[in-house]
């Protein structure tokens, strides 16, 4: 078990973990993004032949066992595949992304054997998205005048006068999902998508 | 403000996806509360991909076998992606009050409230071995009996306040103690905290020492 | 010109519509003044690092409607004429914000003529089904463009569902082509 005392300071750390000079980081980033926007088959299996053998060494070390390894490159792999539209790259590096998906598949395999848990639960502790901070700033828009709305009801009329109040005009997620007969998920994962692109046309300089 | 921390080595094992489901639940929410322990999370995390995908000097030139290859493609096969999925807020009423749940929470089942007295206690749906996690929400006024326990507890207090022998406590604070502590928290206007022990616990003190099996219905 | 400023939550480009509840004594006062001297007044974002929080660029409205809801409130609708520069700014004794505004060429995509390309044509429709569907949205609008490819542009910018920061990113500091992707890949496919 892990050291029992609580820990009473809380420094970050401030060394940075630099890359080697001779790791690809830049063509592997480009290669998720290639993967999250184009669908790039090829980009994809520069990913693959990058990742699965340093992945099948980490699965070995983790289960002893070469087949619950191959496992771990197939569970990894396939979310690289069908999530790299959730990849930030402001946040930080391909590889790092990539190792959380991995420690996620990891995790919800060692569980499986252990308790014989398939809840899969490891986006639960480690969202692959920040749900937070998106939901929170790039999407509130609509809510702000629900809030208001709420409060300017609350206040007698004579108060009124002193707040003002307006009819935002755009719209919620849920209404540009009805209006696109898509799911909202969908909306989300587009504008997901749309900002990211952006962010990658335009740099770090306006963000 | 937040005083009580997880450990780095806590922190680690956080990382690595070796800590148990019922504590990397708990870190996870405290790190969605305190920014220094998530700007640690990203540097371990950082350093455990360089580790496992840059700096690791060994031999990869068995390459792609065949049977990989064929994992490669049939990957691609499918052109579906996972959309972002929706956690929805969860809200929990207990006494009359009613709180938000932690994000890392709010898509795991909780088991109604049991109440005994000024405590009440929810079990979290984590099978997790010898693990037992909880909610518990002490009303106003409320305390735990003085006990011990043989294993260790965790608490991480999601909301209110509460103070025990070493201090007072904020939402947030994250409090791990093995066996040889003892503490009685006490809250003056009610908390609500998500609990992990080990095992059971044991009261230490006169009349608490009859009403022992409460401990298996608290924690 | 010297004219009244209204710092709001509210994102309008050139030629889109709003619709506004006045409140606050300051910003009835600015509304009378405006319908008297027929010189519109300026929306603009409220800005905390800014000196009286007003930024330096802002949209010149003019009032075309203005009715009382059933609480007695004064409601009016505003037409976004074209993007002005904010210096000078003051306040006078009940608060209400002045500044010199002058005209300016931005958004610089939005002066610029743009073609509906065949495959254009789903940013469009889309929007146009929007109109069709929202009753509050076609009562509002006096003017509909569908003809022109930077209104359509300017109505789906006003319309997402993404935060102000991003909105005047997208408006005033991308290009036309990044404007083009991100609505491509909201409205009409992620992957493409």
């Amino acid at each position: 078990m892990v050291s029992q005392q609580p820990s009473i300071r809380c420094k970050p750390r401030t060394g940075n973990y630099t890359a080697m000079p001779d790791t690809p980081s830049k063509e592997l980033a480009d290669a998720l993004f290639a993967v999250a926007t184009k669908r790039d088959k090829k980009a994809f299996s520069y990913l693959f032949a990058y990742f699965s053998p340093k992945i099948k060494r980490f699965g070995i070390k983790q289960f002893n066992s070469e087949a619950q390894a191959m496992e771990l490159v197939q569970e990894t792999l396939t979310s690289v595949w069908r999530k790299a539209h959730l990849y930030n790259n402001d946040k930080g590096a391909a590889t790092t992304w990539i190792y959380t998906v991995m420690r996620n598949a990891s995790f919800d395999m060692l569980r499986k054997m252990k308790s014989n848990k398939e809840d899969n639960i490891s986006e639960d502790i480690w969202p692959l998205v920040e749900q937070n901070e998106n939901d929170a700033h790039e999407f509130s828009d609509h809510l702000e005048d629900k809030q208001i709305k709420g409060y300017l009801d609350k206040l007698p009329q004579a108060q009124r006068d002193v707040v003002r109040g307006v009819y935002f005009q755009d719209m919620s997620q849920e209404q540009l999902a009805e209006q696109l007969n898509i799911p909202v998920g969908t909306v989300k994962s587009r504008l997901r998508l749309a900002l990211q692109k952006l962010r990658n046309e335009m740099g770090d300089k306006n963000d | 403000m937040i005083k009580h921390h997880p450990t780095d080595a806590l922190l680690t094992q956080y990382c690595n996806g070796t800590l148990p489901a019922s504590l990397s639940v708990a870190v996870s929410i405290h790190i969605d509360m305190c920014s220094c322990c998530r700007d640690k999370v990203e540097a371990i995390e950082a350093s455990n991909a360089s580790e496992v995908f840059i700096n690791n000097q060994e031999d990869f030139s068995e390459q792609i076998d065949l049977e990989d290859a064929g994992l490669l493609e049939s990957i691609m096969l499918d052109d579906g992606i996972d959309e972002v999925y929706e956690v929805k807020k969860q809200e929990v009423s207990v006494n009359e009050q009613s709180y938000e749940l932690p994000r890392a929470l709010s898509r795991i089942a909780h088991s109604k409230f049991m109440q005994m007295g000024k405590l009440s206690r929810s079990r979290i749906a984590l099978d997790d071995g010898a693990l037992r996690s909880s909610l518990l929400h002490i009303a106003a006024g409320g305390e735990i009996p003085e006990h011990t326990h043989t294993g260790f507890e965790l608490t991480l207090l999601l909301a209110g306040e509460f103070s025990d022998e070493s201090g007072d406590y904020v939402a947030g604070d994250f409090m791990l103690l093995d066996g040889q502590h003892q503490h009685t928290p006490v809250t003056e206007n009610g908390c609500l905290c998500y609990t992990v022990v080990s095992s059971a616990l044991h009261f230490n003190k006169g009349l608490s020492k009859l009403l022992n099996p409460i401990g298996n219905l608290i924690y | 010109m010297k004219r009244a400023i209204f710092p709001l939550p509210v994102f309008l480009l050139p030629h889109g519509y709003t619709r506004l509840r006045i409140f606050e004594q300051r910003y009835l006062d600015m509304v009378k003044e405006s319908l008297k001297s027929g010189s519109g007044f300026v929306l603009c974002q409220y800005d905390i690092d800014c000196y009286l929080n007003t930024p330096t660029r802002g949209c010149l409205v003019e009032i075309v409607d203005f009715t009382l809801d059933e609480g007695g409130v004064l409601v009016i609708d505003v037409a976004a004429m074209y993007a002005v520069e904010i210096t000078d700014v003051v306040q006078d004794k009940n608060k209400l914000r002045y500044g010199q505004t002058s005209k300016t060429k931005e958004p610089n995509w939005f002066t610029e003529p743009h073609t509906i390309e065949r495959s254009d044509t789903c940013l469009v429709s889309a929007l146009k089904d929007l109109f069709a569907d929202n009753k509050q949205l076609r009562n509002l609008y006096r003017e509909t463009q569908f003809d022109n490819f930077n209104w359509v542009i300017a109505r789906w910018l006003e319309l997402l569902p993404i935060s102000i920061d991003k909105k005047q990113q997208l408006a005033y500091k991308s290009d036309f082509a990044n404007i083009h992707t991100f609505l491509h890949t909201v409205i009409n496919n992620e992957f493409t």
